[in-house]
């Protein structure tokens, strides 16, 4: 990544987060209907991929899908309006946080069905390859999708097909209260991929620029041809599940240990340390974004 | 039946690029019923995709394909395997675009073979129209004979939705005759087959032979039938079920799939919400029995209705 990109990418993850926190405070506060599921923590995930992604690739979401809508470029005045439950939102109020799509940025959904989206990436792809058009299909999953027979399902035919698809699987540990260790038979999500004779990257999900150097790499190899690859993003759910989440099936240790990765901290050391980024650029940023989110909010509440 | 279906499906490669054929051992093989048999000559294999066993897969790789442009046309080798393919019928093909909008629509045309009459046992002869009538925004089809069976497969093109084509594998075989050249059936339109003023009766698929039989040994005890072909049963053609029902006061409903819940209970329901006053006998329902369907040529036959069963329910019902 080159000194700018990094800055871009320390300014999205700081938006993701704050969009994410300020979220919250309105559903503590009783302000927003339904239920929402956040990607604190995971922010690095959803800048580094998207980073090294092109316009023509589509990006297919998840449940979890505020930071991979935002990291495409989605407005979040109208993600917000979504939320709400007014007609501007991405989805006419209808879908609400789990569904939100733009066309426009081939941000193609975030959507309520654990590794739903993933026969969808592979779909595209199919259509894409018979079509011979550019672009790649990518897909955001959690670890906790690969119990579903779709999964399988979907590797399997995107590798016999050599499809252009990329498999994004965050590995935040946790299928909603239940660990990986407790529910797979095999340490690593990425060591499935060797059961569909697939190529496969495991990197450190809370580093951005190891995210998004593998996933640029990886994306190459698929859009000329190669077939698929599946990559898994080592990262942690910082906030709970969705609404109401105590977490009372990890340690406060284990938060506190995974806090010290943090990704947003992580990169904004490394800036500091590269001398790109001092305290005052970071009070400035928080405030900018404080201001924008506001703004947005106002937006979203009078649509 | 299966001739005018595999001359649909040509029609449609030839005419829309966009098209593709994906389903199980559909490309050299032909398929189970041998319906594809030969397309893939023309075609070849990147238009005509066999795939692995993985219903549900079949169903929402397509539904991706449909969403970025693609019009796949699946088949489901039995209807039964569909039950693995739910999610992306119910939570994918037919709520995309009604979520996100039009933008994102996923038009699938998906065809099944179903019912019984085959002896293939319980879980290879079931008809889940019954069962997919309570998911919104699903159109349902099931042709009756050749003609329809084509013009319904372009009519689910032109309505570029998600379309279930229920193909009763008993009508494969069935003879009729079919135009030179191709038109759509408009979805949503049933058919009067035979006009009558004392009795209503109401099928689709495979019933509508019968029911036609049925109409032939009433009119010998001067009962006059009218026979209403559905065609589509989601959505229902409630103004030709209407005008039939306020003409004759009797109905029955005639249907493959279990009653309880199913086309019958749903045609009931709208007689009794619009023609109630017409009403000159209660409106009765057959349909598959409230059991597996067994294999055994001997018990299989007790599991549906027949031409006795729906005129002896006739006979029931005229001189209620």
């Amino acid at each position: 990544m080159t000194d700018d990109q990094l800055l871009t990418a320390y300014r999205t993850m700081c938006r993701i987060r704050a969009f994410e926190l300020r979220l919250n405070e309105l559903f503590l506060q009783g302000l927003v209907p339904g239920t929402t599921h956040l990607c604190i923590g995971q922010e690095a995930c959803a800048v580094g991929v998207n980073m090294a992604l092109t316009t023509d690739d589509m990006v297919f979401s998840n449940h979890r899908g505020h930071g991979h809508l935002l990291g495409r470029g989605g407005d979040p005045a109208r993600m917000l309006a979504e939320i709400f439950g007014h007609p501007n939102g991405y989805s006419g109020g209808r879908g609400g946080s789990q569904h939100m799509a733009v066309k426009d940025l081939n941000f193609m959904g975030t959507h309520g069905i654990t590794a739903g989206t993933i026969p969808l990436a592979v779909g595209a792809a199919l259509n894409r390859k018979i079509h011979r058009q550019p672009g790649v299909a990518v897909v955001f999953f959690g670890e906790g999708a690969i119990g579903e027979g779709i999964f399988h399902e979907s590797l399997n035919m995107a590798a016999i097909w050599k499809l252009p698809v990329l498999f994004v699987c965050e590995n935040n540990q946790y299928a909603m209260s239940t660990s990986h260790g407790d529910i797979s038979p095999v340490a690593n999500a990425a060591e499935r991929a060797a059961a569909y004779a697939m190529n496969s990257r495991m990197v450190d999900g809370n580093d951005v620029v190891a995210t998004y150097a593998t996933t640029a790499e990886a994306r190459s190899g698929v859009a000329a041809g190669e077939g698929p690859v599946f990559i898994e993003l080592q990262t942690y759910r910082i906030s709970g599940h969705s609404r109401g989440d105590e977490c009372p099936y990890r340690s406060r240790e284990e938060e506190a240990q995974w806090a010290e990765r943090d990704p947003i901290a992580r990169l904004r050391k490394r800036l500091e340390d590269a001398g790109q980024w001092t305290a005052a650029a970071d009070t400035a940023l928080e405030t900018q974004l404080a201001v924008e989110l506001a703004e947005a909010e106002e937006i979203a509440r009078e649509s | 039946m299966s001739a005018a279906i595999r001359e649909a499906l040509t029609t449609l490669l030839r005419e829309h690029e966009e098209v593709f054929l994906i389903g199980e051992d559909i490309g050299v093989y032909g398929g189970a019923f041998k319906i594809t048999r030969g397309i893939v000559d023309e075609f070849g294999p990147e238009r005509i995709i066999d795939t692995p066993i993985s219903e549900a897969g079949i169903v929402s790789v397509a539904a991706g394909a449909a969403l970025m442009g693609s019009r796949p046309i699946i088949e489901i080798m039995f209807m039964d395997f569909m039950a693995l393919a739910f999610d992306g019928i119910i939570n994918i093909a037919a709520k995309w675009q009604a979520t996100y909008g039009d933008e994102f629509a996923t038009p699938l045309i998906i065809r099944a073979p179903a019912g019984g009459g085959r002896n293939y046992g319980p879980t290879h002869s079931q008809s889940f129209e019954g069962l997919l009538l309570n998911v919104p925004n699903l159109t349902i089809c099931c042709p009756s004979n050749p003609a329809d069976a084509a013009g319904l497969l372009l009519g689910a093109y032109d309505a570029a939705t998600t379309v279930i084509m229920v193909e009763h594998k008993t009508l494969y075989a069935r003879q009729g005759p079919v135009a030179e050249r191709l038109e759509p059936v408009p979805i949503g339109q049933g058919a009067r087959l035979r006009s009558g003023s004392d009795i209503s009766l109401i099928a689709y698929g495979r019933h509508v032979p019968a029911a036609l039989q049925a109409a032939e040994i009433l009119a010998a005890e001067d009962v006059q039938a009218d026979v209403i072909d559905l065609r589509t049963v989601k959505p229902l053609d409630a103004s030709l079920i209407l005008d039939s029902l306020s003409n004759t006061g009797r109905g029955i409903s005639i249907e493959e799939s279990p009653v309880i819940g199913g086309v019958g209970a749903e045609i009931s329901a709208v007689v009794m919400e619009s023609a109630f006053e017409y009403l000159e006998a209660p409106f009765a329902r057959l349909g598959a029995a409230e059991q597996i369907i067994p294999c055994s040529p001997a018990l299989e036959p007790a599991c549906f209705p027949s031409v006795d069963s729906i005129v002896v329910k006739a006979r029931e019902l005229i001189s209620y």
